[in-house]
């Protein structure tokens, strides 16, 4: 079934899923709490204005902790709480991030953004494309070898069957 | 590709930077200014238009993760000015 697929599958579930807890007794598993991207800004402004979350922040971006990871950190957790979906929690990572470079230069505490250029990820990506390319020209090759292959061998396998046909 | 994987923050954080900057070159954008003389920025960013006002047109998700991000740079961006 899957011997022919060009792209990973995601519609499966995760190899032991069945072992750890039934279908939809998880929190990701419900619909999400919030479902506007107005609703999820408007909570993580509110969380981040919080005293005891500035604190935490900034302790851990005196750390040099990015503020990617943080950002990634608050998203996952609260898509896993099943506070919003994973689309809503993408689109609020910018905000998120840009609000915690606000408190950090509101406080002045210098931090690392995470957004520097990754060369060695870059050289990866391509790396990965250039793969994928010379897969996808091989199996055309392939493809178009085959045709001729079977043809050949159909008529070899063609035996006359008739009354009259000759006996080898 | 593997970057969106691996740091969603950074792929989609540099988008929207991208996107704000291109926002701020042309003042032509549905982005509307959030300084209606209100203090607080969560004050302010409540104050938007719902989509069942009179004049509002409906927007999209990204337009409006957008809208708030813009209002948090401005602030930003002040913030840098008054230093």
């Amino acid at each position: 079934m899957y011997e022919d697929r060009k792209g990973p599958v995601f519609d499966l579930p995760v190899p032991g899923i069945g072992m750890t807890h039934e279908l939809g007794a998880r929190p990701w598993q419900q619909p999400a709490q919030y479902t506007k991207i107005d609703d999820v800004a408007q909570l993580y402004v509110a969380q981040m204005q919080d005293e005891s979350f500035t604190e935490q922040a900034l302790n851990l971006l005196e750390t040099k902790m990015p503020v990617t990871m943080i950002a990634n950190a608050m998203q996952t957790t609260n898509v896993m709480n099943g506070v919003h979906s994973i689309d809503l929690g993408v689109l609020a990572l910018p905000i998120i991030m840009e609000m915690i470079m606000f408190i950090a230069e509101s406080d002045g505490v210098e931090y690392v953004t995470g957004t520097e250029r990754d060369i060695e990820a870059e050289i990866e990506d391509s790396s990965i494309q250039a793969a994928i390319q010379k897969v996808e020209n091989e199996d055309t090759m392939m493809g178009e070898e085959q045709p001729m292959m079977e043809e050949q061998q159909m008529a070899e396998d063609v035996m006359p069957t008739g009354l009259m046909a000759r006996r080898v | 590709m593997s970057q969106m994987l691996n740091n969603p923050a950074k792929t989609s954080y540099l988008k929207f930077d991208a996107l704000a900057k291109t926002m701020q070159m042309n003042p032509t954008s549905p982005t509307k200014d959030k300084d209606n003389g209100v203090k607080g920025l969560l004050k302010r960013l409540k104050q938007k238009p719902k989509d069942n006002e009179e004049g509002s047109e409906e927007q999209e998700p990204l337009e409006i993760a957008l809208d708030y991000f813009i209002a948090i740079r401005q602030q930003r961006n002040k913030l840098k000015q008054e230093a």
